[in-house]
């Protein structure tokens, strides 16, 4: 359990870093309820957050990332995949966007079919550090590599990451699903106070919430409502305004569980559709095991790595990579054995 | 077992379809907003805990020769082809004279022709002090002749200072996190050359040979710790005799 709250502490520092540079000006609802009702005091108005809203959220935050993976989406969906790497590339490590580019990138190298380097992003992907937040596809693409390389015990073994690292984050998100509340949304809104949301305020809770719900605009707009009404029914003494600020509380509490649930729902339609294909992937690897048990070693093709020079570094992976090692992986593989007719 | 590998037969001949919309399809989930499917429920017992869990296969699968194999490959922090790098060092001398006690302050610049090799000149300044046994034969000899007996001569031929030229070569490599303040990249190298030890006596020629390591702390600051062997000879009044020092010295180095 250290380990796991370490890795994703760990997780959560690095892309909390890197996301720094392209920090926007983040407001403090706790001090704009405060100004709020200090205004208040002196002439009566209306409780709104619109401008308070369009200030943290009508800004386009972190543009240039958001925009290097809308162009890089658009190759893949046009099948330039040499072109949508580049532009993958182009997002930098620990950005927020970035775990979805490393995964996408690993996706378009699978459609090239290079499974080695679909591998190597997905070893990033599936490291320690970010096993539990990345995204059920991720593991799809890992064993779906593995089983083009032939590589079945690799297959099992993911299937196996998948089922310690994913299991309880998908049944969570799965009862999110009906709920729209959990514990973990009980213990983010009692601490979020900041907007626009990051990966930081998250902490912890992103392990049982919808992937990349802080970038939901929506679930932005109703928190940041909630926490603001919240903030100001605890200060004015005006019961008039109290109450008008009580219905502004709940109305925004319920449409946040309202969006919860549909985040978490269609996150959870996403993990039936990877864990129906990760079965089937294993139904293949199973039946291949027995038919590829007594083939020959001198029937398989052995890559090997390419050299590199006196100016790299090179550490064999021993599945615990440091923070320095992410997206740095090379894979070489002993490949399918030839001239066997496969269907996929 | 084989009623097992029937039923999954059937199941296989699914997958053929299935799996040519994978990657297609996985990307299809992107908007959010869009997903209209029914709501599924996942029985998590059945559909998740199954995966990978028939420890049987799992060890068939191993004797299969398919596998793959990863590694991780990383810039250099510091660019060390034709690269200079400035130091100061400070050390101490063990072995030698066991009545000199000598300390050394050494400024060096390195040629860096590649990573694996580079060429270096130093120049060490000695300070230079009697040890304990040193102090004790000065003085038992100082008290005879105060007491009127006949003076020894306490013969010793300090080093003064030295110029030397190495080669290093920096076979291996590798990275440390000091109490989580960030990854250090280093190299552990052998040294060896030869040069001019000034000593009181005169010039006479040095030999060396050491080890060391290199840490590249940033693009711009290293640190080397070197352990050395020199070999030389002093003259003393008996005549010359070879001297097996050991020096011990730890610097701070600039890179351009």
């Amino acid at each position: 359990m250290m380990k796991s709250v370490f890795s994703l502490t760990f997780a959560i520092a690095i892309t909390a870093g890197a996301s720094s540079a392209f920090a926007v000006e983040r407001i403090s609802t706790s001090a704009w309820a405060k100004t709020w009702v200090q205004a208040q005091d002196k002439k009566a108005s209306a409780f709104s957050t619109r401008a308070l809203e369009k200030k943290v959220l009508g800004t386009c935050e972190d543009c240039d990332n958001k925009d290097a993976l809308k162009k890089a989406r658009s190759l893949f969906a046009e099948g330039q995949f040499d072109s949508a790497i580049k532009s993958y590339n182009q997002i930098p490590r620990g950005n927020t966007y970035w775990l979805s580019a490393v995964e996408e990138k690993g996706w378009a190298f699978f459609r090239q079919e290079d499974y080695e380097k679909a591998l190597a992003q997905t070893k990033t992907l599936l490291a320690p550090q970010f096993a539990e937040v990345s995204s059920t596809e991720a593991f799809l693409l890992q064993s779906l590599a593995q089983l083009k390389i032939c590589d079945y015990k690799g297959v099992f073994e993911t299937h196996q990451i998948f089922k310690a690292k994913q299991k309880n984050r998908i049944m969570s998100v799965q009862a999110l699903a009906k709920t729209g509340w959990n514990d973990s949304l009980a213990q983010f809104l009692k601490k979020a106070d900041s907007f626009p949301l990051t990966l930081a305020d998250m902490g912890e809770t992103v392990q049982t919430l919808p992937l990349m719900i802080y970038k939901d605009k929506e679930f932005q707009k109703q928190a940041l409502r909630f926490k603001a009404s919240q903030h100001a029914m605890a200060l004015t003494q005006n019961m008039t305004v109290k109450k008008a600020l009580d219905k502004v509380n709940s109305d925004s509490f319920t449409a946040l569980k309202n969006r919860v649930q549909e985040l978490a729902q269609a996150e959870t339609d996403e993990n039936f559709k990877v864990i129906q294909k990760l079965n089937l992937v294993e139904v293949e690897a199973i039946q291949r095991v027995h038919t590829d048990l007594e083939l020959a070693d001198s029937m398989y093709k052995t890559n090997k790595f390419q050299k590199v020079g006196d100016d790299k570094l090179v550490f064999m992976d021993d599945g615990r990579p440091w923070i320095d090692e992410l997206d740095k992986f090379e894979v070489a593989a002993k490949t399918c054995a030839k001239g066997i007719r496969r269907k996929m | 077992m084989k009623t097992n590998l029937l039923s999954l037969l059937v199941l296989a001949c699914s997958l053929t379809a299935a799996t040519s919309s994978f990657a297609a399809g996985a990307k299809s989930y992107k908007n959010v907003a869009a997903a209209k499917a029914p709501a599924k429920t996942i029985n998590a017992s059945e559909d998740i805990d199954s995966l990978g869990g028939n420890q049987e296969l799992l060890e068939m699968a191993e004797k299969i020769k398919s596998t793959s194999r990863a590694r991780i490959v990383q810039e250099r922090i510091v660019e060390r082809r034709n690269t200079l790098e400035f130091g100061l060092s400070y050390g101490s001398a063990f072995g030698g004279d066991s009545y000199i006690k000598t300390q050394a302050l050494g400024a060096q610049v390195d040629y860096h022709i590649t990573p694996r090799w580079s060429l270096g000149a130093r120049y060490y300044d000695f300070g230079n002090s009697l040890t304990a046994e040193g102090q004790r034969i000065y003085d038992d000899a100082k008290a005879t002749y105060a007491a009127g007996g006949r003076a020894l001569s306490v013969d010793m031929d300090f080093p003064l200072n030295s110029a030397i030229a190495v080669v290093n070569w920096y076979p291996i490599y590798g990275k440390t996190s000091f109490l989580d303040m960030g990854v250090t990249q280093f190299d552990l190298y052998l040294l060896a050359g030869g040069g001019n030890i000034t000593l009181t006596s005169g010039n006479t020629s040095v030999m060396t040979a050491g080890l060391g390591v290199g840490i590249w702390a940033s693009s711009h600051i290293s640190a080397r710790a070197e352990v050395r062997y020199q070999k030389y000879q002093d003259q003393l009044i008996t005549g010359s005799r070879n001297l097996d020092v050991v020096t011990g010295s730890l610097g701070l180095g600039w890179i351009l």
